[in-house]
């Protein structure tokens, strides 16, 4: 979409505004190198946008915090000391709060640390990670989910390699493998159950896959939709009985009526990729976990 | 509900992962609740596809200690109270004539004498020993036999033990009379001596008592006049028995009986001579004093160890020792508001909040745990940060505490508690006596300039320019003089 001269001259005084907000000054930057960064941030995420719609996002980002990353982007010393001093010890206690252990939080705080400053180069220039950071969000909660993303890839990448020892007293190799339960015995079971979730909102998709497949508890599930965990009690109890209506009624327009559709869902629960040992173990109260490789 | 889930576990498991993710802008953003509804139903899309992004927000949500913050500082909302329902408010005034009726009818403050043997079959107190216990103390081999050989045995050496402390009961009381009793709701002994030293009889009735002399002892503490049954004074009761020979108890109980603790001074000792119990004198200092619930040890009792160098506070919940320097602060402060004449008793304007630096440490020490949690919630962190005034309740989150225009840089802050001051160019220097909530421009003399680098309040206020200059107040900031024209 063109923009033409006459708005982007009306959109000046609000972004000459928005620079003096984020005492870019300070931290070496111009005007023009100001506008550049705006620019930069309204591409990637609202390249069609008006400068109306450009205008809105602008506000909306954290200023000062964008500034001040590309302050240390670019070296600017008085840039890094404030980033040191506000962010430095914070970057330590979410990481430690995410691997829940004080060496490993260090040095996974540590690691992203050089890659902050920026320890590689690329064409003669240094790459600082801080220069992805778009003021979407606080810088605070940027760093969080930076480290979050770097503990679940370590996480990944060292549960690749797990020794055979460790596989067999965990069972793995003895586990019967996917095909024994590779879905319902009845295709139109599958297919029912799909319909009925496409038809859900989103979030109510992401309530049942946050209860059923993490195994999150309400009370996170409702934090990351911003609700309260009673909300999400509600609102999961009716999702799954109107899911199972919808099943029902999917069931039966594909040829079963009530009784086989109900013996259906019954059926299933053969079928189920269920890991019974680990069930029963999480029931089980805690003096009878200790005997895991005798039973 | 149970087949339902496990069918929809299976079919979530069975969609495919998306190949591409937000970047972490979008989903800090996304946790922070700042995107615009359209990209975040985006986001929650591309979430209930995607394992992996559900996992990297669910470990980036903040702590939840916010939230309970936010919860504690939410006001409980009012809410009709039950009893104005018309049903109660009748069934109320219905139950309170019956009582009332009730009250007048059967007088139960006109009881005879004996209803106590009534009320003490319902004492918490261990039963009277029963007929059969009676019995096994004195080994009578017929009953011995229905009962087996270790019970036997046992219920021998109790009995044993029982009579002979019966038999050296009077002589052993004697022995140790002012030996109080722990607490209130402890018989101590088993002789007749030892009801004296008990709380009220009517619980007393019911302890373990062998021996015709305690039935006996027991019977005559029973039929003592109803003016003794209440809470008992000790000291009062025998010298009632002075007055009302053999009412009581017998003369060899009498004997044995020993003496209600006799209340202490603050040394340690027993007041000599003392017939009645010695309360302290009601005044305005021991309310005073028993409200903070410190008392102050004088600075020559202090400890003289030199290298912890602290000063020991005793307290009704036992001693603390604190730094010499605070607790010094403490005594002298103590000592001011006793020095200021027995017109005016310590108080809390005179005695702890008089000075800033010695308001703080009086509240820390005393044993109120609320008022110490609550201290302890009310602890900010302060910082100057690129000469700005920062505050923080956690040290993780820094807010701007005071509203500062680009010119004025701060340089330095202090912070004792709830009073905070911070110095910054121009001799800037301001002060806030509730943790940054008001602040007031302390007006320092136009002689000085340059940046205020040092604030100190030790002794009087005292701050620092960063051109050599030096200046004192002593009222508060009110006035201030250079350091080398100080009044005496």
């Amino acid at each position: 979409m063109s923009v033409g001269p006459k708005a982007v001259e009306a959109a000046k005084p609000a972004i000459r505004g928005l620079f003096e907000k984020s005492r870019g000054e300070r931290y070496g930057l111009t005007l023009a190198s100001f506008e550049a960064i705006l620019e930069q941030v309204a591409t990637k995420y609202a390249p069609a946008a008006t400068v109306e719609q450009k205008l809105q996002l602008w506000q909306d980002l954290r200023i000062e915090e964008l500034v001040l990353t590309r302050g240390c982007v670019a070296g600017h010393e008085l840039a890094w000391q404030e980033f040191l001093t506000r962010y430095r010890e914070k970057l330590y206690d979410i990481a430690r709060g995410i691997t829940k252990e004080d060496s490993s939080g260090r040095e996974l705080a540590d690691s992203l640390y050089a890659e902050l400053y920026g320890m590689n180069e690329r064409d003669g220039r240094r790459v600082s990670r801080l220069s992805f950071y778009m003021g979407r969000g606080s810088l605070e909660g940027w760093l969080r989910t930076v480290v979050a993303q770097e503990f679940v890839n370590r996480y990944r990448k060292q549960k690749r390699l797990v020794s055979l020892e460790e596989e067999t007293e965990d069972g793995v190799q003895f586990a019967s493998t996917e095909s024994f339960s590779t879905g319902p015995a009845d295709g139109r079971l599958g297919e029912a159950t799909d319909e009925a979730l496409d038809r859900l909102p989103a979030e109510d998709r992401l309530i049942l896959a946050g209860y059923f497949l993490d195994d999150r508890t309400l009370t996170e599930i409702g934090r990351m939709l911003g609700v309260h965990e009673s909300t999400v009690s509600r609102r999961l109890e009716k999702l799954l009985k109107g899911l199972r209506k919808q099943v029902v009624a999917g069931l039966q327009a594909r040829g079963m009526n009530r009784g086989q559709a109900e013996e259906a869902l019954e059926v299933d629960v053969r079928f189920m990729t269920v890991d019974v040992r680990r069930r029963l173990q999480e029931t089980r109260p805690g003096a009878f976990q200790e005997d895991k490789g005798s039973d | 509900m149970q087949e339902i889930s496990n069918s929809v576990r299976q079919r979530l498991r069975a969609r495919p992962q998306p190949e591409a993710h937000p970047d972490a802008d979008v989903l800090s953003a996304f946790v922070e609740q700042a995107l615009p509804t359209a990209e975040r139903q985006q986001v929650v899309l591309h979430l209930s596809e995607c394992s992996h992004c559900r996992e990297v927000v669910s470990l980036s949500l903040p702590e939840p200690q916010v939230q309970v913050e936010a919860q504690q500082i939410v006001q409980p909302v009012p809410t009709r109270s039950r009893f104005w329902i018309p049903a109660f408010r009748w069934g109320g005034a219905a139950a309170m004539i019956a009582i009332a009726a009730a009250l007048v009818v059967e007088r139960p403050w006109q009881k005879p004498p004996g209803h106590h043997d009534q009320l003490a079959q319902y004492s918490p107190q261990p039963a009277p020993p029963t007929e059969k216990e009676q019995t096994a103390t004195t080994s009578n081999p017929a009953t011995d036999s229905a009962i087996s050989a270790s019970t036997v045995e046992a219920k021998q050496d109790e009995s044993a033990a029982t009579q002979a402390r019966v038999a050296k009961g009077p002589e052993k009381a004697a022995d140790k009379p002012t030996a109080p009793p722990k607490s209130l709701g402890v018989v101590a002994g088993v002789s007749g001596g030892a009801l004296l030293s008990a709380p009220p009889p009517r619980r007393v009735a019911a302890a373990p008592i062998a021996g015709s002399e305690l039935s006996a002892a027991n019977q005559s503490a029973y039929s003592y006049k109803e003016a003794s049954q209440d809470y008992l004074n000790t000291n009062m009761l025998q010298k009632e028995k002075a007055n009302e020979n053999g009412t009581f108890v017998s003369a060899d109980s009498a004997s044995a009986l020993p003496s209600a603790p006799v209340p202490q001074n603050t040394s340690g000792e027993r007041a000599a001579g003392q017939t009645k119990p010695a309360f302290p004198a009601v005044t305005l200092d021991n309310v005073t004093r028993s409200a903070f619930a410190v008392n102050i040890t004088p600075p020559n009792t202090t400890t003289a160890a030199g290298p912890t160098d602290v000063t020991t506070l005793k307290t009704s919940k036992g001693l603390f020792k604190i730094p010499r320097k605070v607790g010094g602060a403490m005594v002298q402060g103590i000592e001011r508001a006793g020095a200021a004449g027995a017109a005016q008793p310590p108080s809390v304007s005179s005695g702890f909040s008089s000075s800033a630096a010695m308001a703080r440490p009086s509240f820390k020490v005393a044993d109120s745990g609320s008022e110490a949690k609550a201290d302890a919630r009310a602890q900010f962190h302060w910082r100057v940060i690129n000469g700005t005034l920062m505050k923080s309740s956690d040290e993780t989150q820094w807010h701007e505490a005071y509203p500062q225009d680009s010119e004025l840089q701060f340089k330095v802050v202090l912070a004792e508690g709830h009073q905070v001051w911070a110095g910054g160019n121009n001799a800037t220097l301001i002060h806030s006596w509730n943790a940054g909530v008001n602040w007031e421009t302390l007006k320092v003399p136009d002689s000085a300039s340059g940046d205020i680098t040092a604030i100190t309040v030790d002794d009087g206020w005292q701050v620092k320019t960063s051109n050599g200059q030096t200046f004192v107040s002593q009222d508060h900031g009110k006035t201030w003089v250079p350091l080398n024209q100080e009044p005496k």
